[in-house]
C-alpha cells in the first residue's frame, strides 16, 4: 500500500498547477486528500506570497547569524548521514552555545536558569558580545557542565570575534557600537531581569 | 530509487521521481539550459560564477533548481569546494525564502530561527541523499520545495493576518451582510492588466497584511465567493470580505500615489 504523505501531496498540487493558484485543481485535490485540506489551501496562499511578496533584505549580522545556522544545519545533517564521521562531530560542538542547549531539550530561558544567568547575559554569550578575560571561569565549568562538553571547547567558542564581526565588509571605523565587547561585570551590573542578590553573587565570581 | 552515474559529466542528468499519476518530473526549460550551459565550464569559470552575486533579474543569475542540481553533482563528486560555495549561497536564498513567513512568529526570533532551522535540515535530508530521487522537486520548483518542506515541521498557517489586525478589523467588520459580502466578487476581475503590473511593481510599499493579500490577488485568489468550498482570500484569513476590500481601497491609492512618484 502506497502511504501518503504531506510533501508529497503539496508536491502534486504545485505541479498541477505551475503557473499559479488553480481553483480546480486545489477542489479535486481537497476531494482526494481531505485529510490534508487545511495544508493544500495554506500551501497554495504561501506560494502567492513567495512568488509575489519582495525580499526581505537582510542586516549583515542576520546574514551572519543565517550562515552559522545553515553551517550547523548542514553539519548536523552529514552527521546524521555519516555518524562516524569525528570531525564531523568535533565541528559540531559548539557553532551556537543556545543550538546546543536545545539539542539538550533547553531553550533560551531553561539554559539561562540553568547557568544562574539572564537570557540577555546568554545572548551576550552566543554573541560573543563580552571580553573573553572578564568572563569568569565558574561561569564557564557551569556552561561546559550544561552542556555536557569540555571547557577548552567553551572557551574557544567565546575567545573568538563577535557573532556578526566576522565575514563582515565594513570599515573599522564603520564598526557598530553594539558589536563592542562588553565587560562581564559591567554586562551584569546594567542586566535588567537579574534580582540584586543574584546579580550579587556573578560578581563575587 | 538509485540513480545511476553519469560517465559524461557534461551531460545532464533527468530526474527519475513519478508523480502519482506515473508522469516523471521535468525541469523548466530556462534552468534545463541553464545546467547545460554550466556543464560546459571550467570549475574555475563556475566558482566565479557563485561568486558574482548578481541579482535574480540579471543575465546569469544562477537560478535556485540550478544550484540543487549542481550541489548534488558536487557531492556525488565528491567536489567540497563546489559544493561548500553552492551551499552558502542556497543557505542564503533559503533564509530569504523563509523571512517571507518571519511576521507569523512576531517578535519571537527564537521561534522563527527553530522552525527555519526544521524546515533548513528537512531540506538538507533530501537534497543531501543523493541516492534518493526525494529532491527531484527542489530542481523543478525550488520555492515551493522550501514552501513544502515548510509545511511539513510547521502545524500553523503560513499565511495569517497579525494578531492585532485581526481583532481590530473583526470588531469593526462583523456587521457585514450576506449581500454586502458578494459585492466584492467582480472586484478581482476589476484586476486589470495595468493595476496587476502596479500592484506587482509597488507591492514593497504595502504593510506586510497589505503585501499577503496583494500577492494572493496577484496569483489569481478571490477575495469572496458564493461557492462555499471555493478557497478564497476572506476565508483562509478568516478575515471578512469588506475589511479585504478597505485594504483593496488603500493599496489602490497608496500605489496610485507610487506610480505617479515614479512616473514624475
Amino acid at each position: 500500500m502506497n502511504e501518503i504523505n504531506l510533501t508529497d501531496v503539496l508536491e502534486e498540487y504545485a505541479l498541477a498547477a505551475p503557473h499559479g493558484f488553480d481553483q480546480k485543481v486545489l477542489k479535486e485535490m481537497i476531494e482526494k486528500y481531505a485529510q490534508f485540506a487545511e495544508e493544500l489551501k495554506d500551501f497554495a496562499a504561501a506560494s502567492a506570497v513567495v512568488k509575489f511578496a519582495p525580499e526581505t533584505e537582510m542586516s549583515e549580522v542576520d546574514e551572519s547569524r543565517y550562515r552559522e545556522i545553515g553551517l550547523q544545519n548542514l553539519q548536523m545533517v552529514l552527521s546524521e548521514m555519516n555518524p562516524s564521521a569525528p570531525e564531523i562531530q568535533v565541528q559540531n560542538a559548539l557553532v551556537s552555545l543556545t543550538d546546543a542547549a536545545k539539542e539538550k531539550g533547553m531553550n533560551r530561558s531553561k539554559f539561562a536558569a540553568a547557568l544562574g544567568l539572564s537570557v540577555s547575559l546568554v545572548q551576550y554569550l552566543e554573541k560573543r558580545r563580552l571580553e573573553f578575560a572578564t568572563i569568569p571561569k565558574a561561569v564557564i565549568e557551569k556552561i561546559s557542565g550544561v552542556l555536557e562538553t569540555s571547557e577548552d571547547v567553551i572557551n574557544s567558542y567565546l575567545n573568538q570575534s563577535p557573532v556578526g564581526a566576522e565575514g563582515a565588509s565594513f570599515k573599522a571605523s564603520e564598526r557598530p557600537e553594539e558589536l563592542k565587547p562588553k565587560n562581564f561585570a559591567d554586562a551584569v551590573r546594567e542586566d535588567q531581569q537579574l534580582s540584586a542578590t543574584d546579580k550579587q553573587k556573578l560578581l563575587e565570581l | 530509487m538509485t540513480k545511476a552515474r553519469d560517465a559524461d559529466s557534461t551531460r545532464i542528468k533527468s530526474l527519475t521521481k513519478k508523480t502519482r499519476q506515473g508522469e516523471t518530473y521535468i525541469r523548466r526549460a530556462d534552468a534545463e539550459l541553464q545546467i547545460e550551459k554550466i556543464l560546459t565550464l571550467e570549475k574555475q569559470q563556475i566558482l566565479e560564477m557563485l561568486g558574482s552575486n548578481k541579482w535574480r533579474d540579471e543575465a546569469d543569475y544562477l537560478l535556485d533548481e540550478t544550484l540543487v542540481y549542481l550541489s548534488r553533482e558536487a557531492r556525488i563528486n565528491g567536489d567540497d569546494e563546489i559544493f561548500n560555495e553552492i551551499y552558502e549561497e542556497l543557505n542564503r536564498r533559503i533564509w530569504k525564502l523563509l523571512l517571507k513567513f518571519r511576521r507569523n512568529f512576531g517578535a519571537n526570533q527564537t521561534d522563527f530561527e527553530d522552525f527555519g532551522q526544521k524546515t533548513e535540515m528537512a531540506i538538507l535530508r533530501k537534497l543531501l541523499n543523493t541516492d534518493s530521487d526525494a529532491a527531484d522537486f527542489a530542481q523543478v520548483q525550488f520555492g515551493s520545495f522550501v514552501i513544502s518542506e515548510a509545511k511539513g515541521v510547521n502545524k500553523q498557517n503560513l499565511i495569517a493576518v497579525s494578531r492585532d489586525q485581526k481583532l481590530f478589523e473583526t470588531a469593526r467588520e462583523d456587521d457585514e451582510t450576506g449581500d454586502e459580502k458578494l459585492e466584492n466578487i467582480s472586484l478581482t476581475n476589476e484586476l486589470s492588466a495595468e493595476s496587476k503590473m502596479i500592484f506587482s511593481e509597488g507591492i514593497k510599499k504595502l504593510s506586510p497584511d497589505q503585501q499577503m493579500v496583494a500577492a494572493m490577488l496577484l496569483d489569481g485568489f478571490q477575495i469572496e465567493s458564493k461557492d462555499e468550498n471555493e478557497m478564497t482570500i476572506s476565508r483562509h484569513l478568516g478575515v471578512s470580505s469588506r475589511t479585504i476590500r478597505n485594504w483593496v481601497k488603500e493599496m489602490r491609492a497608496l500605489l496610485t500615489e507610487y506610480k505617479e512618484e515614479t512616473n514624475r
